[in-house]
């Protein structure tokens, strides 16, 4: 059944609420491009079980962490599974804040960590696009996650220790950054749409990202293998690559060797970085470069737990 | 122009080595499980060299447009000869010396992966087309769309990479 948005909303919005369940025709120009947004942020891996050849967004893609198995939900807007009886809000607030619509914190596994510091335009962008996705009435699979990952409460209290919501503001640019602009646009593609910290940075005891060491490679990352460190540091991570190097491995996936990206970076570079443009994939490049080199190896053991809070 | 005759001396050679051991002409035969991974390797690794240098030509201006299509032209001879460097037998569970990152899909998706190395080969001729003809736009998208679609649609569900 459609759900009834309050009169007060825009509306393009009411139209998108009325029309759930059906394919949505609210703004074309808005689902475009928020098509960009939804390759931009890497919706479709974890949501789209690829190796069971499952549906679109319809959920079910195995995500293996040290933590357990988490399930990617369904996102379709099938109104019983998926997000089909969402509003903008609801999207808004799972993704700046991490929390459903139920009022349940998600697991971090959902980059809403990263996601929080999404701009209102490409959310609202994104919510146009997902409407007009064919909505797929597949039950979503429940988590299996080792004790004590599974109680779902503890959510709440993990992100009252690990997390604040906050908007975009990468703070000024090195000063040996050729163009701020691009710069700034590389450092939202990549800490917030991108969420590339997520899985290029280690985690610490309790599964929050370390900041202090962002993106200098994760020795545990998804699927137990170690991610490299993509700081720009001479010996441990990208330091000897150029810009060009940076934006044929994320268009074609080649590295400066000749040889081709495996494993989960090479989903990422079909379903992500392969579809940004030229000048967003540059953008990647001058952060990615202008970032301060970490020499830390990502096969290194995981840091030992930290007294936080 | 060096580079590339030096390429080109390494693909003849590779051939030839392919060729006596009967990789190329019956893949069942002489070559052992082994060699045929070797040659398969050195083969890809020559595929790799004629990428940086058609990237390093699209960044920098290193070469020329005809190197290029000899290139591409090239990489169309490796596509063809893909579905021989990979007789059944010689998959990552099969062979462990040297290592392989060669799936057994391959071989459950026979159709399919064949499809795709002459899938490579129709684009390394665009790509030919391109450099023959066409500016470096023209031939900076025809290596991006079989890099992705040539490439990437073997890389992707038929190989691991290996640790290095």
């Amino acid at each position: 059944m459609p759900r009834h948005a309050p009169i007060a909303w825009a509306a393009p919005l009411l139209w998108a609420a009325l029309a759930s369940g059906s394919l949505a025709q609210a703004d074309p120009d808005a689902a475009a491009r928020g098509q960009y947004v939804f390759h931009a942020a890497g919706c479709y891996g974890c949501h789209t079980d690829v190796k069971g050849k499952g549906p679109a967004l319809a959920g079910g893609r195995a995500l293996d962490t040290p933590y357990g198995t988490f399930f990617g939900p369904n996102i379709t807007p099938d109104p019983a599974h998926g997000i089909g009886g969402w509003t903008l809000a609801d999207l808004t607030r799972a993704l700046r804040t991490g929390v459903a619509p139920d009022g349940r914190s998600y697991y971090p596994a959902f980059p809403y960590t990263s996601f929080t510091g999404m701009t209102d335009g490409d959310i609202a962008d994104l919510w146009a696009y997902l409407r007009t996705v064919a909505p797929v009435a597949r039950a979503n699979t429940a988590h299996r996650l080792k004790v004590p990952f599974g109680w779902r409460w503890l959510n709440g209290v993990w992100k009252t220790l690990y997390f604040a919501p906050a908007p975009f503001d990468p703070g000024p640019p090195p000063d040996d950054v050729a163009d701020p602009d691009a710069w700034r646009r590389g450092a939202y593609l990549v800490t917030v749409l991108g969420h590339c910290g997520e899985c290029h940075s280690p985690r610490g005891a309790l599964g929050a990202m370390r900041r202090d060491y962002l993106l200098a490679g994760n020795p545990a990352g998804p699927e137990g293998k170690p991610v490299p460190n993509i700081t720009p540091h001479k010996a441990r991570g990208i330091g000897s690559w150029s810009a060009g190097d940076i934006t044929t491995y994320l268009s074609i996936g080649m590295d400066p060797d000749g040889d081709f990206a495996g494993g989960a970076m090479a989903e990422v570079i079909e379903h992500t970085t392969g579809k940004l443009t030229k000048e967003d994939r540059a953008a990647i490049a001058a952060f990615l470069l202008a970032l301060p080199p970490v020499d830390r190896a990502p096969r290194r053991p995981p840091p030992l737990p930290r007294a936080e809070g | 122009m060096m580079k590339n005759r030096f390429a080109f001396a390494g693909i003849a050679a590779g051939l030839a080595i392919a060729l006596a051991a009967g990789g190329v002409l019956a893949p069942s035969t002489a070559a052992t499980p082994g060699d045929t991974v070797k040659l398969r390797q050195e083969t890809m690794k020559k595929l790799g060299g004629h990428m940086k240098a058609i990237k390093t030509f699209l960044e920098t201006g290193e070469g020329s447009a005809d190197d290029i299509a000899k290139r591409a032209a090239e990489i169309n001879d490796i596509a063809g000869k893909i579905p021989s460097l990979f007789p059944e037998g010689t998959g990552m569970d099969e062979v462990k010396d040297p290592k392989t990152g060669a799936k057994p899909e391959i071989w459950l998706e026979w159709e399919k992966f064949t499809a795709a190395a002459k899938g490579l080969g129709e684009r390394s001729t665009a790509l030919k087309t391109a450099a023959s003809n066409g500016g470096n736009q023209a031939i900076a998208a025809a290596f991006e769309e079989m890099g992705q679609n040539g490439c990437g649609t073997c890389h992707k569900p038929y190989r691991i990479k290996l640790e290095k």
